[in-house]
């Protein structure tokens, strides 16, 4: 078979369903799958740090494969959000909780919204230009979510570190994640683990119970 | 501009071929379907069957994470003082190492069978299509094409593409050479894949027609705003540059130009940017809801001029010709009797010389300057009706609007106990009057009805008074067509 035969043929969908029912067939790869997809619930869950006043998220994208993670405080939470697939290209978005804001009950809605807004932060960063970290630095200096981060004893210096501690240990992870499990879903439509054993239920090749799947973030912003 | 290969009408008869051919394979879609539905139970099937045998699940991440650090234990110091110490749990640690070992080789197992899978869905799917008579040759062929489309529209969805390039349309014009070669080879029968190959190949060549579509068109005219309620000139000038072009590219062409259109033509488009061109010198206040069929024949020139390019691979359209021509005619008409809002532009002038003229002639004494003033009114109402006024000239236009502007000037003065002498009375009655008597000789304009002054002066007398009058040049008279414009 000549490479653009199997170029076409790896495109179609009649390929894809194909290679979903040989799966299903397979124990080895089931089993692997099993574990993949368990994993990105376990990001999706996140772990509870500094006696559970610390939540950290990740979850990749159904649709991009992209990755996000969020930390979360009582005070409000960071999300990073990959822009590439080497993890290279970050945006970094700090947004308050309401639950602070001085005479709350008093504002409107939208109000509410307006000094959420005015009081977060939002960069995109390159991991490889020192310069873009530089700045991310300078411009989460007096970050009201990263204050209230108990992590550390953040001043403007440390929390820059921090931020991007935590981006390169979880690109670590990330990394690791997808170096053992994407030959599953590799040359396929399908972004990860989970958005593949999904079509697998759905088409009936595998059961629900095999799989436990979180609403995404997605899901829950479509919804 | 570089020369294309590919003409639209090429590729829109490669999309066209394409279409056929994906409608002819979508025939027996469902039957594909039902067989798919059935291959999906059977493997159901194998899957309940195969349930009971389930194996501990893979325990490797979180075997590493117990290692690092290692297990320990406490056991029983040797030490003089005796108590415990905390050592390495070797026997821990084996048993998590092995677990992380047996952990690699599930997904070493699991990896060659990814492999095995990919070959066994490639061989079905090609299976697939051999059942549906196609050759491995023409599989290679529908590969290559599949292939060098995704590559063109990848091309075409960038903006930076420049579309007429040499090297973007030898890539599309051994696409659309392949599509053709396929369409003539590729059996007809009603087929899952071929429908989702045609259907593949159809849309990547309307997208490519869409953006080379995109790219070759001008942008939409817009008529400026410092034209706008003036004479137009920037239109005027625009459409005799733009018509004259077209006119001239015709006249350029051989006969068997794709592009040719006979001396007839030629012609009735000369006559049609003649009868706009007259319009230029013409009061055009009324033409706003125009503006949309000034700037509808201006797209429609610059499309044509477009089209006209040498060497760019677009034909024009005969209607396209045809409604310029009908369109620049009638735009011609609508011109002439100043634009559709023309009756209100002049009402509201007529309007403001009555409602002026009323007050002044309360404050005038009796003599001859009041005879006068009377005679002139009923001139001035004999002349006001807007439907004389065809071609009315901006110029003529002006005239009036600045005898309606004395009129409500006059007017205010008396109110404010600062009345106009009698000679200044004098002096408007006889421009009045030379101004009526002009318009009564270029426009026959006392001939019929005088309706039309006093029904529409009194339903517009609300807009007079209140300070919106059309005055040429006022500023009022923008804030009135503001609000109308959009």
């Amino acid at each position: 078979m000549t490479t653009a035969v199997a170029s076409y043929l790896e495109k179609t969908k009649l390929y894809e369903e194909k290679l979903l029912e040989i799966y299903s067939q397979k124990q080895s790869i089931m089993e692997v799958l099993r574990a993949a997809v368990a994993q990105e619930e376990h990001f999706r869950k996140g772990a509870n740090l500094n006696s559970d006043t610390v939540t950290i998220k990740a979850e990749n994208s159904d649709e991009t494969g992209l990755w996000t993670v969020t930390i979360e405080v009582d005070h409000g939470k960071v999300i990073y959000t990959c822009l590439d697939e080497d993890a290279n290209h970050i945006n970094i978005f700090s947004i308050p909780n309401d639950k602070y804001i001085k005479d709350k009950e008093n504002l409107s809605e939208a109000e509410i919204k307006a000094i959420q807004i005015h009081a977060s932060n939002s960069i995109d960063i390159n991991l490889k230009d020192v310069k873009t970290l530089r700045k991310a630095k300078e411009h989460f200096k007096n970050d009201y979510v990263l204050k209230h981060v108990p992590l550390y004893h953040l001043d403007s210096d440390n929390a820059a570190r921090f931020i991007i501690w935590h981006i390169k240990a979880y690109k670590k992870v990330f990394k690791d994640y997808i170096n053992t499990f994407e030959f599953l879903w590799e040359g396929t439509s399908f972004k990860n683990a989970r958005s593949l054993a999904r079509e697998m239920v759905d088409r009936g090749l595998a059961p629900a119970e095999d799989f436990i799947f979180e609403e995404s973030t997605e899901e829950a912003a479509a919804a | 501009m570089m020369a294309v290969k590919v003409s639209l009408a090429t590729l829109r008869s490669a999309i066209s071929k394409a279409e056929t051919k994906a409608d002819n394979a979508r025939q027996s879609d469902r039957d594909q379907r039902i067989l798919d539905s059935q291959i999906a139970a059977a493997n159901q099937r194998i899957e309940s069957a195969e349930s009971g045998v389930t194996r501990a699940e893979m325990t490797k991440k979180e075997a590493q994470d117990k290692l690092s650090p290692p297990p320990t234990k406490q056991v029983t110091s040797d030490g003089k003082k005796g108590g415990t110490k905390t050592v390495v749990d070797e026997r821990e640690k084996d048993k998590l190492q092995a677990q992380v070992r047996a952990a690699d080789v599930q997904i070493q197992q699991a990896q060659g069978a990814v492999d095995d899978a990919r070959a066994e869905a490639e061989r079905l799917s090609s299976q697939a299509l051999s059942g549906a008579g196609v050759s491995d040759e023409q599989q290679s062929a529908m590969g290559e094409l599949s292939d060098l489309v995704a590559q063109l529209t990848e091309l075409a969805e960038d903006d930076q593409t420049d579309l007429t390039s040499d090297s973007f349309q030898n890539l599309l014009e051994d696409a659309v050479t392949k599509s053709n070669d396929l369409a003539d080879d590729l059996p007809d029968d009603a087929n899952a894949v071929l429908n989702g190959f045609w259907q593949e190949i159809e849309d990547g060549f309307k997208l490519i027609d869409e953006k080379f579509t995109e790219q070759s068109a001008p942008d939409a005219y817009e008529i400026a705003g410092d034209q706008y309620l003036e004479n137009y000139d920037q239109f005027f000038t625009d459409f005799n540059q733009g018509m004259s072009s077209i006119i001239s590219q015709f006249q350029g062409l051989s006969t068997d130009d794709e592009n040719y259109v006979d001396l007839r033509v030629i012609r009735r488009l000369t006559e049609a940017q003649n009868n706009v061109m007259a319009e230029q010198d013409k009061f055009l206040g009324g033409a706003q809801p125009n503006e949309a069929q000034m700037r509808g024949m201006m797209d429609l020139i610059n499309t044509i001029n477009v089209g006209l390019r040498p060497d760019n691979g677009i034909n024009v359209d005969g209607q396209q010709v045809t409604d310029l021509i009908n369109g620049s005619n009638s735009l011609a008409g609508v011109l002439n009797n100043g634009g559709n809002n023309f009756d209100l532009f002049m009402d509201t002038e007529f309007e403001a010389i009555t409602s002026g003229a009323s007050i002044i002639n309360e404050n005038l004494a009796e003599g001859t300057t009041k005879d006068n003033f009377g005679a002139l009114l009923i001139k001035l109402n004999g002349i006001s009706n807007p439907s004389r006024y065809e071609g009315f000239t901006a110029s003529d236009y002006n005239d009036l609007s600045g005898i309606a502007e004395r009129f409500e000037n006059f007017a205010t003065a008396y109110n404010n106990g600062t009345p106009p002498s009698e000679t200044d009375i004098d002096t408007l009655i006889n421009d009045a009057d030379q101004m009526a008597d002009r318009f009564i000789t270029d426009y026959s304009a006392n001939q019929g009805s005088s309706s039309g002054s006093s029904s529409s002066g009194s339903s517009s007398g609300g807009t007079s008074t209140g300070g919106t009058r059309h005055r040429r040049n006022s500023g009022t008279r923008s804030r009135l067509t503001g609000t109308s414009r959009r």
